[in-house]
């Protein structure tokens, strides 16, 4: 059932991204796409840290210190395009203090940890303490990647291929992590903690790990939104409802698989669009928490398992036996 | 420190304090029986505060009056949400609790803002019959009838909880069931109902917050989500399941942001119970009572 080639499947979908701006003339279709796909690589961090079974409830905490890192840098010291992967790092450093001085917390109290750090950052982000730094509600304005003298479209089509390069990227990653040793160890962490550090696992060591690359991927998802299609920073990156996409995407796609965010970011994002145009932003809020609430009821696998279900079904009435090789 | 500033600090901690108390008491009392956080606790809150605004409105009630009633509403909008969507993942895994409990969050916050926001615009504070009365002491301050009402009624309505959770039959079956559920069980104790019980009076308590708080303040339907996550940090620092410990918690924690506001800026006030909560977390990952978290 599973493919060995994980270069390979990232490798097609990069090449099938890459195609559809031949037969896409829209720039809206065409932003709308590169910005789902920075909601994939923004899920990716999110489900990288829930596969080593540590939730975070705050993750827009880490999205927002990359981007402040990297348009701080971007502003005072380097070129836009270094910021952008440097700048990711003081999440990743972030990401490792948070691990670190949450190692000891479980479940309910590392996701209400989480969820504190991204009110209280948005707080001190508006605080008079701070705004030296991050320019209170006022904001920054992030540097474009391009010369300003480019037009829109094309600067379209270059963001959508760096987004499209950077998630593919991301996608090899996950699937590469998921396949290593690395990545079994972080499943049997997130199924039993205590037998995975009696069989020797330095638990401690690899959930701090999980939490700097996961950091380092959501300011990375941040950097990479700000520097690209909205350019303006301001506090309100650190809100719940920017914490909430990446749960909600991966979860939706399926959280144990590293097709689920890309899936879920990539079906979802788009409808969250539309929908915000609809009936308005709360409204679409209210309608994707019934959603969450229904799939963790009735189907907490996601759509990505459900769609291996119905291939394998499919196989099987083929072949005329029983699904033998059923994706769980 | 000046004498007057000093009291004012004290005044306005009990009255933080005491809505502190009343969130993390409905938390704990939530987690002690069910095995959940109750994460949309802020939500409830404000739906609290938002249904007293509504009923104020319409049937020309004070908040003091649509109290009850709110709290009650409020208290059957979370038993609807348990017997919806907590029941029938309870006992799968902590994620799924967490996540469905994010859902609750979503769909609260944002239906409340929908109707909100366009029909007030900004922050609005509920009309209190007497507003800008009070006992005048010495040095021009005055101690409005408002703030000392809102402390007795919290510690009221948490003495009632303690005669129920200690004196009542029921109490004593809810005790019994937070302790051991399987020994419950065993004795014949109803823990599908008990739990439907436990969940409708923990939200109630934050309805009842909700009303209490804007009576106070001006709230919006974001003004819960922080006062959660303070909650949060005080059954964290105190340890779950503490009833004693969310009230000694919940007025030290007031004290100390009420101090760090007047010496450093409202700002820090937020980030004050937080930067607590990580330093104890460094030192004592127990918490400061020693209970397991």
């Amino acid at each position: 059932m599973r493919s060995r080639q994980p270069l390979l499947r990232s490798g097609l979908l990069l090449l099938l991204l890459l195609l559809i701006p031949f037969f896409v003339r829209s720039t809206y279709a065409l932003q709308t796409l590169s910005l789902a796909l920075q909601m994939a690589i923004y899920s990716f961090s999110w489900m990288l840290l829930a596969y080593s079974g540590q939730v975070s409830l705050g993750h827009a905490f880490f999205m927002g210190v990359g981007a402040y890192g990297s348009t701080l840098l971007a502003l005072q010291l380097l070129p836009p395009l270094p910021s952008l992967l440097i700048g990711p790092l003081f999440s990743a450093l972030f990401g490792l203090a948070v691990g670190y001085l949450g190692a000891r917390l479980r479940e309910w109290f590392l996701g209400m940890y989480t969820f504190g750090l991204s009110v209280i950052a948005q707080t001190l982000a508006l605080s008079d303490q701070l705004s030296w730094l991050t320019n209170g509600a006022q904001g920054l304005f992030p540097p474009s990647l391009l010369p300003s003298a480019l037009d829109y479209s094309t600067s379209v089509w270059f963001y959508y291929l760096l987004s499209a390069s950077m998630a593919c990227a991301c996608y090899a990653l996950v699937q590469l992590l998921l396949r290593s040793g690395l990545g079994l160890i972080l499943s049997s962490i997130h199924d039993n903690e205590r037998a995975a550090s009696s069989l020797g696992i330095n638990v401690r060591k690899y959930r701090v790990l999980m939490f700097g690359l996961s950091g380092y991927l959501a300011g990375l998802a941040g950097a990479l939104g700000r520097f690209t299609f909205i350019r303006y920073l301001d506090p309100g990156i650190f809100s719940l409802e920017n914490s909430v996409w990446p749960l909600l995407f991966s979860v939706m796609g399926g959280m144990r698989y590293a097709e689920g965010p890309l899936l879920g970011a990539l079906l979802l994002y788009p409808v969250s669009d539309f929908l915000r145009d609809a009936v308005g932003g709360f409204l679409a809020l209210v309608f994707f928490g019934g959603i969450l609430a229904a799939v963790i009821i009735t189907s907490p696998q996601g759509l990505y398992a459900l769609l291996l279900r119905e291939i394998s079904g499919m196989r099987a009435e083929k072949g005329g036996k029983l699904g033998a090789a059923g994706g769980r | 420190m000046d004498a007057i500033i000093f009291f004012q600090l004290l005044v306005w901690a009990t009255v933080s304090g005491s809505l502190y108390v009343l969130l993390a008491t409905g938390l704990t009392l939530i987690f002690g029986i069910l095995k959940i956080v109750n994460f949309a606790q802020g939500e409830f809150m404000i739906a609290g505060a938002l249904l007293s605004l509504v009923l104020g409105r319409a049937l020309g009630l004070n908040p003091y009056a649509s109290l009850p009633l709110s709290a009650l509403l409020v208290g059957l909008m979370g038993l609807a949400a348990y017997r919806l969507a907590f029941r029938a993942i309870l006992g799968t895994t902590k994620l799924n609790e967490i996540l469905v409990s994010i859902a609750l969050i979503l769909i609260i916050q944002n239906a409340i803002a929908s109707y909100f926001v366009p029909t007030f615009r900004e922050a609005v504070q509920l009309s209190s019959p007497f507003a800008g009365e009070g006992i005048s002491l010495m040095g021009g301050l005055t101690l409005t009838y408002d703030l000392i009402l809102v402390i007795v009624t919290s510690w009221l309505t948490l003495a009632a909880l303690y005669t129920w959770l200690y004196r009542s039959r029921t109490g004593l079956s809810l005790r019994a069931l937070s302790q051991n559920q399987v020994g419950a069980m065993l004795c014949g104790i109803n823990v599908g109902a008990l739990g439907g019980a436990s969940f409708f009076v923990g939200v109630a308590l934050a309805g009842l917050a909700g009303t209490l708080y804007g009576i106070i303040t001006p709230f919006d339907p974001h003004s819960g989500t922080l006062l959660a996550v303070k909650a949060f940090a005080i059954i964290i620092l105190t340890g779950l399941g503490n009833v004693g410990g969310a009230a000694i918690g919940g007025l030290l924690l007031a004290l100390a942001e009420n101090f760090v506001s007047a010496t450093l800026g409202p700002a820090w006030k937020d980030a004050a119970a937080f930067i607590l909560l990580t330093i104890v977390l460094a030192a004592r990952p127990t918490g400061l009572l020693g209970e397991r978290v």
